[in-house]
């Protein structure tokens, strides 16, 4: 099968299914507006498939909300239209919007555990949007019959899903039931708002596979939301960039891939790691996203742009044509273009030269063999997580462990730091049997904890809201013993580690961004100097353009004090940029293992192979 | 630019074999409630049997009242009451009558203390019944009302009525509604419980009010919080998002889900309206088995509170039972979050 | 997996379109519950007569300038009864809910982060006493072994525990499974620190709340008793007693009689008014909940 892309004439369709144009959203509290989307301009036309694409506080997904009238209470669109079949969704009653949902317009969010409703069959979520829709009297028996075939389109044989309440299924299964029921009043554009992001990696490429291909045949318009460039690239035909609330480029997909015109969008294409080659040093985006208010009245990339000049800052930019039917909202592309695009060539060159030296482990710091873990239910039922796995970690080496949900890796970082006694099998930590923190005496416990820390994946419930970054820093420090007089300075010098300046010890975690918790996160670990961070997840939760930010001070930290890790992770293209050997775990074991470029080049389990398939990637 | 192969579904369904399924579950669960009957019933009977004992005075003198006695009365009545033998004996004995129906009489008015509970516990059941219904009703619908108005000049007076009646003790008003609506208007009786049973029901129509009122404020807030919860749920938007009727959307949705704690609640409902009764039929002066226990206790009628521990004790299990198998059978997630721990 | 960077503004966003109290209502309830204190601590130099002074010659008269509510049954003005009343109303339900806190803080946060046996055993008892009728039982206590107020206090001290400690369990099992607390955990920190430093102060506005909650349960509480004739004796100024006693006048002075049911009214709604209003504005992101 295949298509052709439109891609150089831009909204090729004159008579588009969705047009929006000049929408403005702002949160309204009482007497204080606050602006949340600027201006934003897009269209989709009959079989098109368009991305937006941002990270948190984008606005994407209230631009889609939008659209669909779905505002949560208290944002309002207050400016603009979106028509569809010639009327202005925005001004019609919301009788006409009923009609409009669902039949013309449909749309499936990003979490499938939340999305149907927990009471109700499967079946009867499918059915209860058929029977909205029929004229006249319907026959039980032939709607049972239309869902069990709408779940065939999406890939569901097995009739007995019908019966089945949403939380017996898997969360790919919910969000095919899903994607059945927003399509059941057979719509003519679907709106996905980060569709496979809650899922594992091989559900994903499912998913977005089974969107393509829906897409294809029914001839829909689908809007894609998301904040992962190679997910948008692989599905999309053109992609709109919208930063903090207003769009910086729309283009068509390999014309932003081989060059983005807009330095965020470079930005943002330079913070993914790559997956086939380790880089020497990812392109970080300094700093964080700004709220849409604080760059009100000036380019929203202004603070954060490296070609940043005066004439940035003397009003909001808007969407310019640049040659080729491309828009970008920098005023200076035609003067940088030149710059970004060296800059793009250096980051490719940039790549680490030949193999690290990944030779046999003499002197395993970590050594954990034949471990098992067995969680009980209440009434007996037994979950396997981990089932017999031994792994090895030497000192200063950095491993990853590589898996989906499921796969039992995070039980296994879990067990090594305490925060789970395993069923069987042993942990030597040193030297010293780490099996059961239990067992182990007060000095033993104290070696365990100076050798092995960990670092989670949420940095917003790391840290106690209650306490200053200081506070927190102290009183590891206190409890561990550390010369009350020079704990001052010791919290600067760990804060100044991490890449913080001093200031931060007065900052409550309320303050912070989710990239700078994470660093205060890595600075309390730190505190106690120890030998191998098990890293839970630890970028997963942040922006792209902070998620290169932590990646660097990993990768820094372990050129400077020798630090080695253990990183749990599900992306290999993180994974790749940081460790030197891997595991991969399926379903509590390990399938395969060895150095990284070797098990990612050349898998040998079909497992492996499967993983490396799903990362996504442009159809071109 | 040759697009993925069509997709093949994940393999097999996320949840693990069950060992156990719901239906198994189910029976398992409303077995296990039912069997914990038998080690309540036997605590409550022993701590209505142990009252008299533990009384000051002791048994004899919980008998005799503070008529006057002689130590040849007290030896009589010793040997009458068998108060000589062990207390395991004296229980057993207690216990045998009490299962035979035999709940022994009131030291004040001599009637059999079964009879008269029996006779009084229609009022109270009439009352609490009506009161339950009232709470219900009106709570449930105005707190999606001021759900659905949130934040709007509706969901203030709402919640400000709920508030107010949440916070005002049961006894307050009723006198407050006995001036006004009893007095003022001259729409309800003042007094008593009437003679025949379209009077009765009049003379109950205050009282069940005043109950109800004060069970509404908690439900209303309830309803409205949890209402409030759903609405912020993903699957009401998804609702909304497929062209579903609002009133599927609130109904079908929301309140479909809203129900499972507002249910849990309702043993705590019945519990407070059982407590509010008491004092409802104080200031009333219905004779109903509120109005009976106070009296019990400042006259120290010991067989009669023991009857009516027992009574009141059986009501509170029965309906938190009675919670606990609705809210398995309304929430088909309860029985396998447990079954899978 | 769930993306908390996405979630965020607009959960934020969400709460802040909640704010459930409004500022003015809550400066009055605050207003209100200090000028009940004012009254408990002055409140003679306020009362226009001795409450307890009888005027035989004068009994059950209406308002009037003299006396501003009337009097009762014994001459006594009941003005000056209902402000002498403040002091009881606040004593007994402060106890109460000062107990309540301590108990509940401790036990909560002890059952919800130890799990296991500790948890069980707490959660069996507390299950038991959550069914129980409270006030049921106050009566049937005090009136079978005495000792009046205080003993309604005692009893209700120990029964009001149960609902708090199920809330606060609650909280603390669902900080306990958060970062925070298991890198703290993982960190060295003493458990005892953990429990009673980091988690209980994450979970202090729902016991700041649940305290308010506590004393409103009290004062209805008590003045039931007193109103059945079974806390504070004969003669007392407490409302629930005054009610009671004032009662067959309502018809002829219902402003007399209704004085302190509204002064009862009033007060438990102030509280559960700034109750609830500390619910929202200390726990950002929480849910509101009974």
């Amino acid at each position: 099968m295949t298509i052709s892309r439109e891609g150089d004439e831009l909204a090729a369709d004159t008579n588009p299914l969705v047009e929006v144009s000049g929408l403005r959203i702002e949160h309204i509290a009482g007497s204080v507006r606050q602006e949340l989307v600027t201006k934003v301009d897009l269209q989709v036309g009959r079989g098109e498939t368009i991305a937006l694409v941002g990270e948190s506080g984008s606005g994407k997904s209230l631009t889609a909300r939008a659209i669909m009238r779905l505002l949560p209470d208290g944002v309002e669109a207050v400016g603009g239209k979106v028509m569809v079949g010639g009327r202005d969704v925005l001004a019609m009653s919301d009788r006409e919007v009923r009609k409009l949902r669902g039949g013309e317009i449909s749309m499936i969010l990003q979490d499938p555990f939340t999305m149907l409703n927990p009471v109700t069959r499967c079946g009867k979520q499918i059915e209860e949007v058929l029977r909205a829709r029929a004229t006249g009297r319907v026959n039980k028996k032939e709607l049972r019959a239309e869902s069990i075939r709408r779940l065939a389109e999406v890939g569901i044989s097995d009739e007995t899903a019908v019966d089945r309440y949403p939380f017996q299924l898997s969360g790919g299964m919910r969000q095919r039931v899903a994607i059945a029921a927003a399509l059941a009043g057979d719509p003519q554009l679907l709106i996905a708002d980060e569709p496979s992001t809650a899922l594992d990696v091989t559900t994903q490429a499912e998913i977005l596979a089974l969107l393509r291909s829906i897409q294809d045949v029914r001839d829909m318009g689908l809007i894609l939301i998301t904040h992962d460039l190679r997910v948008a690239f692989s599905v999309a035909q053109r992609i709109y960039v919208l930063y903090a609330g207003s769009l910086v480029e729309v283009g068509a997909t390999d014309a932003v891939e081989h060059e983005p015109l807009h330095p965020y969008s470079l930005g943002l294409l330079l913070s993914e790691p790559a997956t086939n080659r380790r880089t020497r040093r990812l392109v970080a985006i300094e700093g964080s996203v700004p709220g849409p208010a604080e760059v009100a009245d000036r380019c929203s990339f202004e603070p954060r742009c490296g070609w940043v000049a005066d004439v940035c800052r003397a009003g909001k930019p808007t969407l310019q044509m640049i040659d080729g039917g491309r828009l970008s909202a920098c005023v200076r592309i035609a003067e940088i273009r030149p710059a970004m695009e060296a800059v793009r060539r250096k980051a490719v060159e940039l790549e680490e030269t030949g193999p690290r030296a990944a030779t046999g482990i003499a002197d395993p710091l970590l050594r954990v063999d034949d471990l098992s873990k067995v969680f009980v239910g209440r009434l007996g039922n037994q979950v396997h997580a981990l089932r017999g796995v031994s792994i090895e970690v030497g000192r200063g080496e950095s491993v990853g462990l590589v898996g989906e949900s499921g796969s039992g890796k995070t039980t296994l970082g879990r067990c090594l730091v305490g925060l789970e006694t395993p069923t069987s099998g042993t942990i030597d930590i040193d030297g010293v049997a780490a099996h059961d923190y239990r067992l182990a005496t007060k000095e033993q416990r104290a070696k365990l904890r100076s050798t092995v820390q960990i670092v989670f994946q949420d940095p917003y419930s790391s840290l106690d809201r209650t306490e200053s970054v200081g506070t927190s820093l102290r009183e590891v420090l206190s409890v561990n013993g550390y010369p009350r007089d020079q704990i001052g300075a010791r919290i600067e010098e760990l804060l100044g580690r991490v890449g913080l300046p001093q200031g931060y010890a007065k900052r409550r975690p309320a303050a912070l961004s989710g990239g700078e918790r994470q660093r205060v996160a890595i600075a309390r670990t730190l505190a106690v100097e120890p030998q191998l961070l098990v890293c839970d997840e630890p970028v997963s939760a942040l922006d792209v353009s902070v998620q290169a930010q932590i990646l660097n001070l990993f990768r820094d930290l372990r050129d400077e004090f020798g630090l080695g890790y253990l990183f749990i992770t599900h992306d290999l293209a993180v994974v790749r940029q940081i460790v030197d050997r891997i595991y991969v775990l399926h379903q509590g074991s390990v399938v395969e293992e060895g150095p990284v470029e070797q098990v990612l080049d050349d898998p040998q389990h079909w497992y492996t192979e499967k993983l490396i398939a799903s990362i996504p990637r442009s159809a071109a | 630019m040759t697009r993925a192969p069509e997709s093949t579904p994940d393999e097999g369904w996320s949840a693990p074999e069950h060992l156990v399924t719901r239906r198994q579950w189910l029976t398992r669960y409303i077995a296990i409630r039912l069997l914990i009957l038998v080690p309540l019933a036997i605590l409550v009977t022993v701590v209505a049997f142990s009252l008299t004992q533990i009384a000051p005075g002791g048994p004899v003198s919980a008998i005799l009242g503070e008529r006057p006695t002689t130590p040849q009365t007290i030896e009589n009545l010793k040997v009458k009451y068998h108060l000589n033998d062990s207390i395991p004996e004296q229980y057993w004995r207690w216990a045998k009558g009490v299962l035979t129906g035999d709940w022994g009489s009131s030291i004040v008015t001599t009637e059999p203390v079964l009879g008269e509970i029996w006779h009084r516990a229609q009022v109270t059941l009439v009352m609490t019944s009506a009161g339950i219904i009232i709470a219900l009703v009106l709570g449930v619908v105005m707190g999606v009302l001021a759900a659905l108005r949130r934040g709007r000049l509706l969901d203030r007076v709402l919640s400000s009525i709920s508030v107010l009646f949440l916070s005002t003790p049961t006894f307050a008003l009723a006198l407050g509604l006995l001036y006004l609506l009893g007095f003022r208007f001259g729409w309800f009786p003042i007094f008593g419980s009437g003679d025949w049973l379209g009077s009765r029901l009049h003379h109950l129509a205050l009282p069940a009010l005043v109950l109800g009122l004060h069970g509404m404020g908690f439900v209303m807030r309830l309803t409205r919080a949890s209402m409030l919860e759903q609405f912020d749920e993903d699957y009401v938007a998804f609702a909304r998002a497929r062209g579903l009727s609002e009133r599927k959307v609130i109904w079908g949705y929301a309140f479909r889900n809203a129900l499972i704690p507002i249910l849990t609640a309702g043993g705590l409902l019945f519990l407070g309206l059982l407590t509010g009764s008491v004092l409802v039929e104080t200031v009333f002066g219905l004779p109903g088995l509120g109005n009976m226990l106070v009296t019990a206790v400042k006259g120290s009628d010991f067989p009669v509170i023991q009857g009516l521990i027992l009574i009141i004790a059986g009501w509170i299990i029965l309906v938190n039972i009675i919670v606990d198998i609705l809210y398995a059978v309304i929430d088909p997630r309860v029985g396998f979050e447990k079954a899978l721990g | 997996m769930p993306s908390a960077a996405e979630a965020t503004p607009v959960r934020i966003t969400l709460y802040h379109a909640v704010r459930k109290v409004p500022p003015i209502v809550v400066t009055l309830s605050f207003g209100f519950v200090g000028l009940i204190v004012f009254l408990a601590l002055f409140g003679e130099y306020v009362e226009t007569y001795p409450p307890a002074q009888q005027d035989l010659f004068n009994t059950s008269a209406p308002p009037s300038s003299e006396h501003w509510f009337g009097t009762d049954e014994l001459g006594r003005d009941i003005y000056s009864r209902v402000i002498d009343g403040a002091t009881t109303a606040l004593t007994g339900p402060l106890v109460i809910a000062f107990t309540g806190m301590i108990a509940v803080s401790l036990l909560g946060v002890l059952s919800g982060y130890m799990g296991g046996r500790v948890d069980m055993v707490i959660q069996r008892c507390v299950d038991f006493m959550f069914a129980l009728p409270g006030l049921l039982i106050a009566i049937v206590i005090v009136g079978v072994f005495g000792g009046g107020y205080w003993m309604g206090v005692f009893v209700l001290s120990i029964l009001n525990i149960a609902g708090g400690v199920r809330i606060i369990r609650g909280s603390a099992l669902e900080q306990r499974s958060l970062p925070y607390i298991e890198a703290a955990r993982t960190l060295g920190v003493p458990r005892w620190r953990i429990m009673y430093l980091h988690v209980w102060r994450n979970v202090s506005p729902i016991v700041f709340a649940n305290t308010a909650l506590d004393f409103t349960f009290a004062l209805v509480s008590l003045a039931g008793l007193a109103y059945l004739g079974l806390g504070a004796g004969p003669g007392s100024t407490e409302w629930g007693q005054m009610l009671s006693a004032n009662q067959p006048l309502l018809f002829e002075n219902p402003l007399g009689v209704l004085a302190p049911a509204l002064a009862i009214v009033l007060l438990a709604t102030a509280v559960t008014l700034i109750g609830d209003w500390i619910y929202d504005h200390f726990s950002r992101g929480g849910r509101t909940g009974r």
